[in-house]
Formats: structure tokens, C-alpha cells, sequence
């Protein structure tokens, strides 16, 4: 079976399984396309991360082994443990989203970029309850984001918007 | 921006840069999230966040005028709305009229091709109480008829409230989920609804429960795509389903009879009745209830219609019985071709309760139990007289007892053992009592009894006597 080599920005090599491979979208493609023109082979498939740095991409990866481990208990328990599963699962997921604002910010954007379609969920819902309340600007400073609206569309946009800030 | 300084997770200190903007799917995923209030409190914080098309809205009777204006500036890829109108009759009444304006607005849009409003919504859910007197100039009614009109991909209509003769303007829906129905108006209502696979119906109208003159049928004969139909605390009095259809059915809650309430006195209709007509086209039956079902003899009217179904022979993909109490020692529930063939027969057996189960299998061979779940809150009595050769068929085996388990859990794990596998026999109470509360099987006091004791059947007894204390063992003064 082929070795999948994770490549992270700053070089550091990570070697995943293809099932928690297959969880990266876009790894899983890759790989799909070189056994298509390739066919079966045994040689490492490297994917270089230009825009993952390494401890984001340890903690993606992270996400990926144990949602596999997860898949692999749901469809080996009964129907009447499920929900012992979901339970388990849902604490593990709320102890992984323990991070600061910049962790989940480089998160997302890998999740994005590696298209995992279930760690994209969990950031955007941990992102959505960081937004909760919070202003335009407020947002902006909040996950560092560079201000893209000059001083005239943000006082458009903030009289559009008045019944919402109040 | 002010810079400043931020820890990594491998511990270095960094500058803070600012960031460059997030990708527009991540911001519709937060979106999808928020509620267009607060979505539109945090819009402004880029150009994309401020002109992107919504995926998901949420509106309520609180809603401004502006709020309605922003989704339906923002409609062209919406799939779903979450609409929820519940309150006092005075901003409910406000809230319909925006409605009614934005779904005109909406259809004046598409009738000139200048707009394609809502033409890729899939899902819309409308939350409303109290609603009475939803004649056809009702704001509310004109509202939906009107986002019928421009809805051509809708699938999936959740509503609760009484708007069911809009229905036939929804004639495209997959998925259709009713709460509170007026029995009389869905019967009319659904026929024009043929490509129906799912419907759930739950809690019958108010005003239906006083009618004890009337006896709904709900006739879905016409129905020919129909697979799910969910019913739960309705005033029915029949079923009918297509004569090729296949459908997994499940009765949930009782009637939500007071006996001592003359107004509400249902004390002779046989809820399981129900089902009688759509007999061989169910594939999977599911009952819950806060009440007890006995033996094949001597119990209520609702039990033995249960049980009629339940000796009819045909082959079940799942049967699941959730009562507060199965059987008693005197008359437990009997598995046998003779009374009750369904059970037999049954791939999936999923036996829950509150209370007590006694269960009396007569037969071996025939059983087709592939998964079989007994959990009960008290004493298992399980007794074997026609053997164990079921066994071999059995994949998904599990038995959870909150007090005794009978000397047939015990048979069971030994005709097991020598097939290499053993019985899931003693499950946590906690646990136990956790899910059951979850999932609204157990009254929240029985939880909390459970909560108090561990584990007290007998091989937990041995290994750690001490944890019979507070057990429901303990607490009905039973010996171990």
C-alpha cells in the first residue's frame, strides 16, 4: 500500500494512513489521479503544504487519525451504543476546539485548503460562536483579519446595517 | 491593526500579522450558523461578508423590516429558512405581514425574471402557535402560497402550525413534517402531495382532541413513493397506505388521554387500530409509550391490538417496543409463532423499559433475531423454552438490566460461549439512565433514582456488593 507523506511549510514530513487520508478531500483526490494515470504503486506520495504550518498541520492531522478511529467504533457497535458514541465523540470534538483565536483562524484556512469537510464544520461553529455579538470591527481585530473596506464603504455599510447594531 | 504578539501551539512567541480575509464558503459556513441579526451585525467586516449570498436564514416575529430585506437581497443560492414565529399575537400579526411582503416582493422578482429568489431552496421550516382563522386572505396563508410559487426545488416542509391548506401549492415536497395538524385538513391536504416519501405527524390540534365525535383516517393510499410515516400523539383512528408500498411506521407517545377528563375519553379506541389497514406493508414497526404492555391475555384493548398486529405472519425489518412496563412475572410477553409471529419474525427486536421485563420465548429454530436489545430499568426475567438455536443468527446482542438479571440472561451467555461471543449483559446505570433520559424514554424522576445507584445486577453485585446500595435492588427490598 502507498505511504502518504504530509509536507508541511516549514518541511517537516508527516506519513498518514489512506484511511485518514481519505478524509482530506484534497489529498484523496491527488491520490486518486496518480493511480489513474499510474496505476498501483508502492512509491511514497508527497504532498507539499505551502500553506500549512507544521504544529496546524499535526493538529489536522490529529482530527483526521481520530474521527477514522470514531468511524471505525460506529460501524462496529450496535445500534443501541450509538449514542454512547456520539456522546464520547462530541467530548472529544469540544476538548480539540480548545484553541486560541489565531489557532483556529490557521485551522480553518488548512481545513479549507485540505478540504476536510467535518473539521471545516466544527472551526466554523467554533468561529460563528467567536463572532456571536461581536461588530464588524470587533470581528476584524478579533481573528486579525486586514481591514479590505475603505473608511467611506464601512460608514455605507455600518447605515445599511443600523437596525442590526443596535 | 495594532500588532501584537501571540504563542504557538509549540510554545514560540510570534508577532501577530494580520491575516489575510477568510475564503467567502468559510464565512457562508459561519453564516449558516448565526441568525440573520447577528449575521448582519457582523457583515460588515469585509466586502465579501457584506455582498455574499446567504446559504441558510433564520428569521423571527422580531425581525425588522430590514432583517426580511437582507435575506431577500441575499436569496439567489439560499437552500434553507428557518422561519420561527412563535409569540404574542400582536408581533406575530406584525411579523406575517412582513412575511406576506417579502414573499411578494420575492415572486414579483421571479415573475420578471429579474431575480431567482429562493429557486434553489430546499428545506423551509415554519415555526408558528396559535395561528387560528388561516382563510385564503390570511397574511400568512398568501405568504406561502406565494413562496410556493417561487420554491420549484423545495423537498423538505417542516411546519407547525395550522396552514395545511396551502399544501397542494408544495406538490413537488419529499419530506413532509407536521406538527400540531388538524386531522381534517391534512386528510384533504395530502392528496396533493403524490411524491410524498416521508411524513411525520406529531401532536394532533387542540382542537381535534375535543372532537370525540369525529374518528380521522388518514388515507395515504395515493402515496406511492411513501417509505416513512412517523405518527405521535394523534387522534386517528385508521391508516391506509398503497397496496405497493413498503413503509417503516412508528407510533410514538399515547393519546394524550386525561381518563379523568370526560372531554378527552378515549378509553375504548385501540391506538394500535392505527395500523390495522396498512398491515402487510409495514416493514419495521416502532411503538412508545408510557404505559405498560402485558402477555397475550388480559390487558387493554390498545395492548391487544398491538399484539393482533404483532401475530400477523410477515417478515419485519425492525421491531422496537418502548414501554413503561413489559410483562410481569404472571404474564410476561410471549414470542411465539402461535401469538405473536411478528416478534418471530422480526430482524431487529429492540425491547425498552422503564420499569420491569418479562419476556417468555417459546421457540428456538424460527426466531430471526439478527440484533436483539432488551434494556430495563428494574428486573429481567427472560426465559428460553424453546432452546438456543436462534443463536447462531444472532450478530448484535446486548442486555441491560438496572436491577435482576433472570437465570435466562445467563443461559443465553452459556449457549453463546461456545460460539466465542458474549452477551453486552451489564451496562453502567448511569450510562443507561442517560441515554434513556436523552432520548426521552424515561420520565426525568426515574433518571435520577437510576443516577443514585450503580450497576446492580448479579455480577456486579460480586464483584463490588457495595454498589447495591441506592440501587433500584435495594430500594424495592428485593434479595440479590
Amino acid at each position: 500500500m502507498r505511504n502518504i507523506v504530509l509536507r508541511a511549510n516549514d518541511g517537516a514530513d508527516h506519513v498518514i494512513s489512506v484511511a485518514a487520508a481519505s478524509l482530506c478531500k484534497t489529498v484523496a483526490s491527488l491520490l486518486q489521479d496518480l493511480e489513474a494515470s499510474k496505476g498501483e504503486d508502492t512509491d511514497p506520495l508527497i504532498v507539499p503544504l505551502p500553506n500549512v504550518c507544521n504544529c496546524t498541520l499535526q493538529k489536522v492531522l490529529g482530527f483526521c487519525e481520530q474521527q477514522r478511529a470514531f468511524d471505525e467504533l460506529c460501524t462496529a457497535s450496535p445500534a443501541a451504543q450509538q449514542a454512547d458514541l456520539t456522546r464520547q465523540i462530541q467530548a472529544w470534538q469540544m476538548e480539540y476546539m480548545q484553541v486560541s483565536t489565531d489557532e483556529l483562524y490557521h485551522l480553518v484556512m488548512a481545513a479549507h485548503y485540505l478540504n476536510v469537510p467535518r473539521l471545516l464544520d466544527l472551526c466554523t461553529d467554533a468561529m460563528a460562536e467567536r463572532i456571536r455579538g461581536k461588530s464588524p470591527a470587533q470581528v476584524r481585530e478579533c481573528f486579525g483579519l486586514k481591514p479590505s473596506l475603505s473608511p467611506e464603504e464601512e460608514e455605507e455599510i455600518r447605515r445599511s446595517n443600523l437596525w442590526a447594531l443596535n | 491593526m495594532p500588532t501584537e504578539t501571540r504563542s504557538t501551539c509549540d510554545g514560540v512567541v510570534q508577532t501577530r500579522i494580520d491575516q489575510p480575509q477568510l475564503p467567502e464558503d468559510i464565512w457562508q459556513n459561519i453564516s449558516n450558523y448565526l441568525s440573520t441579526e447577528e449575521w448582519a451585525k457582523a457583515a460588515g467586516t469585509c466586502k465579501t461578508t457584506y455582498r455574499m449570498p446567504l446559504k441558510w436564514a433564520r428569521l423571527g416575529r422580531h425581525t425588522p423590516p430590514e432583517g426580511w430585506e437582507f435575506v431577500l437581497q441575499r436569496c439567489a443560492r439560499i437552500v434553507g429558512m428557518d422561519i420561527d414565529l412563535e409569540g404574542d399575537a400582536e408581533d406575530v400579526s406584525r411579523a406575517e405581514e412582513l412575511m406576506k411582503g417579502f414573499t411578494m416582493q420575492a415572486t414579483s422578482g421571479a415573475q420578471h425574471r429579474s431575480s431567482k429568489a429562493f429557486a434553489s431552496l430546499k428545506e423551509l421550516r415554519i415555526s408558528w402557535r396559535f395561528l387560528t382563522n388561516c382563510d385564503a386572505q390570511h397574511a400568512s396563508h398568501m405568504a406561502l402560497v406565494n413562496m410556493a410559487l417561487v420554491c420549484h426545488s423545495l423537498e423538505v416542509l417542516v411546519l407547525s402550525c395550522d396552514l395545511l391548506a396551502v399544501l397542494p401549492a408544495f406538490g413537488a415536497i419529499k419530506h413532509l413534517v407536521v406538527e400540531q395538524p388538524n386531522m381534517q385538513a391534512m386528510s384533504v391536504g395530502l392528496r396533493g402531495l403524490p411524491v410524498l416519501q416521508t411524513l411525520s405527524l406529531i401532536n394532533s390540534d387542540r382542537s381535534d382532541t375535543y372532537r370525540c365525535d369525529k374518528s380521522w383516517e388518514l388515507a395515504l393510499d395515493r402515496h406511492m413513493n411513501l417509505q416513512h410515516l412517523h405518527l405521535q400523539n394523534l387522534v386517528l383512528r385508521s391508516t391506509t397506505v398503497g397496496s405497493a408500498c413498503r413503509v417503516h411506521a412508528s407510533y410514538a407517545g399515547r393519546l394524550g388521554i386525561q381518563k379523568n377528563d370526560p372531554h378527552e375519553d378515549f378509553a375504548t379506541w385501540a391506538r394500535s387500530d392505527l395500523w390495522r389497514n396498512v398491515g402487510p406493508q409495514l416493514s419495521s414497526i416502532s411503538v412508545q409509550d408510557h404505559d405498560s404492555i402485558m402477555g397475550p391475555f388480559g390487558f387493554g384493548t390498545r395492548e391487544a391490538a398491538l399484539m393482533e398486529m404483532l401475530s400477523v405472519d410477515r417478515e419485519l425489518d425492525y421491531v422496537s417496543l418502548n414501554f413503561y412496563q413489559i410483562g410481569t412475572s404472571h404474564e410476561p410477553l410471549v414470542v411465539s409463532p402461535s401469538v405473536s409471529m411478528g416478534l418471530v419474525r422480526a430482524r431487529t427486536l429492540r425491547l425498552w423499559c422503564t420499569k420491569r421485563c418479562h419476556v417468555q420465548v417459546e421457540c428456538g429454530a424460527p426466531l430471526a433475531w439478527v440484533n436483539f436489545s432488551l434494556q430495563s430499568g428494574g428486573d429481567i426475567g427472560l426465559i428460553f423454552n424453546g432452546g438456543f438455536d436462534f443463536v447462531r443468527g444472532l450478530q448484535d446482542f446486548e442486555i441491560a438490566c438496572g436491577a435482576f438479571c433472570g437465570p435466562g440472561c445467563v443461559e443465553l451467555e452459556q449457549a453463546l460461549a461456545p460460539l466465542g461471543r458474549s452477551i453486552h449483559r451489564c451496562r453502567n446505570n448511569l450510562q443507561w439512565s442517560l441515554n434513556s433520559f436523552e432520548q426521552g424514554h424515561v420520565p426525568k424522576e426515574f433518571c435520577q433514582l437510576m443516577l443514585c445507584g450503580c450497576c446492580a445486577c448479579l455480577s456486579c453485585l460480586r464483584a463490588n456488593g457495595k454498589l447495591m446500595q441506592g440501587s433500584l435492588l435495594s430500594r424495592e427490598g428485593q434479595p440479590a
